[in-house]
């Protein structure tokens, strides 16, 4: 005689264990403990660091403007062209090439086509303006022409094929100065051990030929006719002209608000730093993470678990959707908590328009900082609860993923130089944080979905290393 | 063949240790199947690459005719209960269950139903960190009985039960067998399994000593033993022994001889003119056919501890 179970299933398929995961991670206390302790510590450490850093309101000129300026006039339509032949370094943000200005005083509107080391042409205006040009180095042929109010930018590899950057319209007088701009803004270097950082001038040169003004060729002698060098703004500089080879140095910026480069108040990420608190929820997450993945093998409930449901990836995979999902949650309402959270210290400590416009959860910007550090906290769960599955003990794996989060910033902000620390930022599974990213700044290590790219990466190895671990070794 | 479990040519080893060396054997449907041996024997490595928990390094082991491993939602296939630390002591023992049943997709109700039937209805809601090693024991019992399955496998189940708890266990174990399941249950003492045992697999050192029915071994360790009581022991003892038994003192006034009948022991004292109080055929009990059969594989258990040691 045989007995056969009277019970009846709907079997063990993907929902089935989906339901038996989510039953496990709901009926533990330490769930719910490492959710709202999630919440609280991101919350309570972005409201902190909004109340302790500060900054002065901004009420200074909304723009830096001094360079070395070679210019003569020009009345009326024309164009302004010239090959730039070379280029110094001197800085990411050197600027170099042709610019039509309504005088010579600092802060006159312009619109100027401007090679730059490290982030190639742009046609910049206004101090506001600033229009991808392409990724050009020198030698690059560049023109600049004024139809009315509307500057458009050219550019050429020969100077016989012209391809046109964009335009620009602006409010000039009917005469101008046209002429070539040169300068370079300071660098940032780190002061010390610390994570200090203090700026040095940095002095840009470069050099054109085949420089030209028309209409006309105006002499020498003629009224406004003659090329002066001036410098626009209080910098060193200087000029000198041989054989129709003009070379020009200069430094400082032609920046404002709009414009990536401006380098004075108002370059602080403060979305960013609003959501600084994440870094704390990350450490109750990662360690979450682990737990679920090692704590089954502390008790020998992963036998339990395997017994009952012997397809041991698909118990691991639905484990790792019922975590990050969870997890995500959290981290949404941790994250946008943190943020609006974070708003009155900010402005009450200075950072305030025009420097810092006020900002709202559903800017394009904020929303992907926030539901992007929420995505990271999923990520960063799935993580520990791969290493935890392959570690198998909570202490050795905890530790593990801990210092991958934490060693890095630590050594990154203590010790290092900026370029040091900008790799560690690129190539741990710190990247990750670059999600928050909303400026370009001096230490900007990775972009945003690039960084959190590297992080999905890391997870993912350490996921599939988990997966082919968990089905061969004995449990 | 009907077997429930078959076990075939098992091996298996922990880096250099062998912890299972060829182990064969079978357990049938509608009868209690033992599994004995010492500490270190084998019998949880061997249940575990049952389970599809362990792999072996060679041979196989099949449940319903099936390697574990390929089994559809196996609670309703085969019922489990390994150790008894394992629930997660934060969780209720109610949700211990449900989580299970979900994974197989069993209904919710067999949750309620199999604490009813191991007597903890009333701990449902309490977490499993506050039980006693032998309310572990329940729930571990009522996790195996939650998919109703026709194979069990229990791990020292007595583990940690009181004597009311031992005596229900046995009662259960029997009326499981009764309704035509196979249950396979480990011990390492054989007195836990009198009276509710049919058959029994011996293991000792890994390998197979005996896969015997229970009244087969008892007949096999009673046979021609005669237990003799006198005050006159010396006397008896050289009577008997000249006679052609091999005899052995168990007390100050007790004796058993082997290789002599009842009757032929009476003759023989009464010739010798030896005063007795009582002759009978001996009756061994299920622990000492136990350890006769085992003898050895705990001789060579403790020599080796002994190495190791030094």
């Amino acid at each position: 005689m045989s007995y056969q179970s009277t019970i009846p299933s709907r079997g063990d398929g993907p929902g089935a264990l989906l339901r038996a995961e989510w039953t496990k991670l709901r009926t533990v206390r330490g769930t719910g403990i490492c959710v709202l302790l999630t919440v609280a510590l991101t919350v309570l450490l972005s409201v902190l660091l909004s109340n302790i850093a500060s900054t002065d309101p901004y009420t200074g000129p909304r723009y830096t403007d001094a360079f070395g300026f070679v210019h003569r006039q020009m009345t009326g339509d024309g164009t302004v062209t010239a090959r730039i032949a070379s280029q110094r370094p001197s800085q990411e943000w050197a600027k170099a090439g042709p610019i039509i200005k309504a005088g010579t005083d600092p802060g006159a509107t312009y619109a100027a086509l401007l090679l730059t080391p490290g982030h190639g042409l742009r046609l910049e205006a206004a101090f506001s303006t600033s229009i991808d040009g392409g990724a050009f180095r020198a030698p690059q042929w560049l023109r600049l022409r004024r139809t009315g109010d509307t500057i458009t930018g050219f550019d050429s590899a020969d100077g016989r094929n012209w391809r046109r950057v964009g335009s620009v319209t602006l409010k000039l007088p009917p005469t101008v100065q046209v002429g070539l701009a040169v300068t370079s803004p300071p660098g940032t270097v780190k002061v010390g051990s610390g994570s200090q950082t203090g700026t040095v001038p940095t002095i840009g040169r470069a050099t054109f030929d085949n420089v030209s003004v028309r209409p006309g060729a105006v002499s020498a002698g003629s009224p406004g006719g003659a090329w002066r060098y001036q410098k626009v703004g209080a910098s060193a500089t200087g000029f000198s002209q041989s054989a129709g080879t003009f070379t020009v140095t200069g430094s400082g910026d032609i920046a404002g608000f709009g414009t990536p480069s401006f380098p004075s108040a108002g370059n602080d990420d403060i979305i960013a730093n609003s959501l600084a608190g994440v870094q704390a929820g990350l450490v109750v997450v990662l360690a979450l993470g682990v737990i679920v993945g090692a704590g089954e093998y502390r008790t020998a409930l992963a036998r339990t678990t395997f017994t009952a449901s012997p397809r041991r990836g698909q118990v691991l995979a639905a484990r790792t959707i019922v975590l990050a999902t969870t997890v995500f949650v959290t981290g949404l309402a941790a994250s946008a908590s943190a943020y609006l959270a974070a708003q009155p210290g900010q402005h009450k400590n200075g950072f305030v328009p025009p420097a810092y416009p006020h900002t709202s959860l559903t800017d394009p910007l904020v929303l992907r900082a926030v539901l992007g550090s929420a995505l990271l906290f999923a990520v960063a769960a799935v993580l520990g609860l791969a290493i935890g599955t392959l570690v198998r003990r909570p202490a050795p794996a905890l530790i593990l993923v801990l210092a991958a989060f934490l060693v890095p910033q630590v050594v990154g902000s203590a010790a290092l130089s900026v370029d040091a620390q900008k790799w560690l930022d690129r190539l741990t599974p710190v990247a990750g944080l670059a999600i928050q990213q909303t400026r370009i700044r001096f230490d900007t290590a990775i972009s945003p979905w690039g960084g959190f790219a590297v992080v999905c990466g890391y997870a993912a190895v350490a996921l599939i290393a988990a997966a082919i671990t968990v089905r061969r070794r004995d449990a | 063949m009907d077997a429930a479990i078959a076990v075939r040519g098992l091996r298996k080893k922990y880096g250099a240790a062998v912890a299972v060396d060829g182990l064969s054997f079978t357990v049938r449907p509608g009868q209690v199947t033992g599994f004995v041996g010492p500490n270190g024997a084998g019998k949880s490595t061997t249940m575990r690459v049952i389970l599809g928990l362990d792999r072996p390094d060679a041979g196989q082991a099949l449940v319903c005719g099936r390697e574990y491993r390929k089994l559809r939602a196996p609670l309703r296939d085969v019922g489990a209960l390994l150790d008894a630390a394992a629930p997660h002591p934060g969780r209720r023992a109610r949700d211990h269950l449900l989580w299970l049943a979900n994974s197989n997709g069993l209904p919710r109700s067999r949750a309620e139903a199999t604490l009813e039937q191991v007597g903890l209805a009333a701990a449902g809601r309490r977490r499993v960190g506050g039980f006693s090693l032998g309310m572990r024991q329940r729930l571990g019992i009522a996790a195996a009985l939650l998919g109703d399955p026709p194979v069990l496998l229990l791990d020292e189940p007595a583990n940690g039960l009181d004597p009311e708890g031992i005596r229900w266990m046995r009662g259960l174990l029997r009326s499981l067998a009764a309704e035509g399941r196979a249950v396979f249950v480990s011990s390492h003492l054989m007195g836990e399994l009198e009276d509710t045992a049919d058959h029994l697999v011996i293991v000792g050192r890994g390998r197979l000593v005996a896969d015997t029915s229970v009244r087969d071994l008892l007949a096999t360790a009673s046979s021609g033993r005669v237990l003799v009581r006198t005050l006159r022991r010396p006397e008896a003892m050289s009577a008997l022994a000249s006679a052609g038994a091999t005899v052995a003192a168990t007390g100050p006034a007790e004796l058993v001889t082997e290789g002599m009948k009842a009757e032929r022991v009476v003759a023989v004292l009464g010739a010798a003119a030896v005063p007795f109080s009582e002759v009978t055929a001996h009756r061994a009990s299920l622990e000492e056919a136990y350890m006769d059969l085992t003898r050895n594989a705990v001789e060579y258990a403790a020599a080796a501890a002994t190495q190791e040691a030094s």
